[in-house]
């Protein structure tokens, strides 16, 4: 059974936020990348391996293969970092049983016309209720970029901008 | 001429090519891409494809970038191309004027052995080099 530390949302994926900031900070020794399109891209997954230390267990998976994670060998008794690009994919592993109680943030950019949280986080108005529903289940959604800069608790932004 | 790209997190490259440019003087060729906290990787790609346009003379393109594993190195690494686009992690000020002053004549694979292996020996740790200071 892997020990879950954090789901992120980040659309950066691998980057120097997450090796130089976040991996050391959870004690991270697993990263999971969820992921359809990178699933089956080999370039990019052999690219990020290379990025990572060689002691941390990597990953990508699909968002239908998510559930078979949690009992993944590989994975067994390691702190682990869960990485997806939106919060369509954080949702749906969730709702596979990927379950998690707190949320967060880092960078999401890749849509247009939609409301912006941070200085590095958009969302659209379908995001908001996938942030309404996983906030209804009790899940803590935070935008944070890195652990050192302070979070902001997404449920009060929404009240602030009355949405 | 083979042309570059210098790309790195926030205001590193612009501030590598115009320090560098203080050092050596105007060049062409040479293009810097920023990378702020609010800007989206898809913006940085399409930056990226405009600089390697901007640069390249048909000789090759060597994108220079700060440190592998980052977003600037994963887009660079995107663009790689045997003979015609290059990638070198590990940017600094000497790699950049060794590069911007060397690359005339040199084929891209050859200047980018030539980068990677001078930066390597460019660093140094002063004590290493320097005799003990003498005692009292």
């Amino acid at each position: 059974m892997m020990d879950l530390r954090l789901v992120r949302v980040d659309d950066r994926f691998i980057h120097g936020q997450i090796l130089e900031a976040w991996i050391p900070y959870l004690g991270a020794d697993g990263v999971v990348i969820i992921n359809d399109r990178l699933s089956s891209d080999e370039f990019q997954k052999s690219i990020m391996e290379m990025a990572l230390p060689d002691r941390i267990a990597f990953k990508v998976s699909s968002v239908d293969d998510a559930p078979k994670l949690k009992d993944n060998a590989l994975f067994k008794d390691k702190k682990v970092l869960i990485i997806v690009s939106s919060l369509r994919d954080a949702f749906n592993i969730y709702n596979r049983g990927i379950t998690f109680n707190r949320l967060n943030i880092g960078n999401l950019k890749v849509h247009n016309g939609s409301y912006q949280l941070s200085f590095s986080v958009w969302v659209d108005s379908k995001d908001i209720e996938i942030i309404k529903s996983l906030m209804a289940e009790g899940v803590y959604v935070a935008v944070q970029s890195v652990p050192r800069e302070r979070e902001i608790k997404v449920g009060d932004i929404l009240e602030m901008i009355k949405l | 001429m083979v042309g570059i790209v210098i790309v790195a997190h926030g205001e590193l490259a612009k501030a590598l090519l115009e320090t560098a440019c203080m050092i050596v003087g105007p060049v062409d060729r040479c293009e810097a891409c920023t990378f702020a906290q609010d800007k989206s990787a898809e913006g940085l790609r399409k930056m990226l494809r405009d600089a390697i346009k901007k640069v390249d003379v048909g000789e090759g393109v060597m994108i220079l970038t700060d440190m592998f594993g980052g977003t600037p190195s994963n887009i660079s690494l995107s663009f790689l191309e045997q003979d015609r686009v290059e990638v070198v992690t590990g940017v600094n000020l000497p790699m950049v004027i060794y590069a911007l002053t060397k690359r005339e004549g040199k084929k891209l694979g050859e200047l980018a052995q030539i980068l990677k292996n001078n930066a390597c020996s460019n660093i140094s740790v002063a004590s290493e080099i320097l005799s003990a200071p003498p005692k009292g």
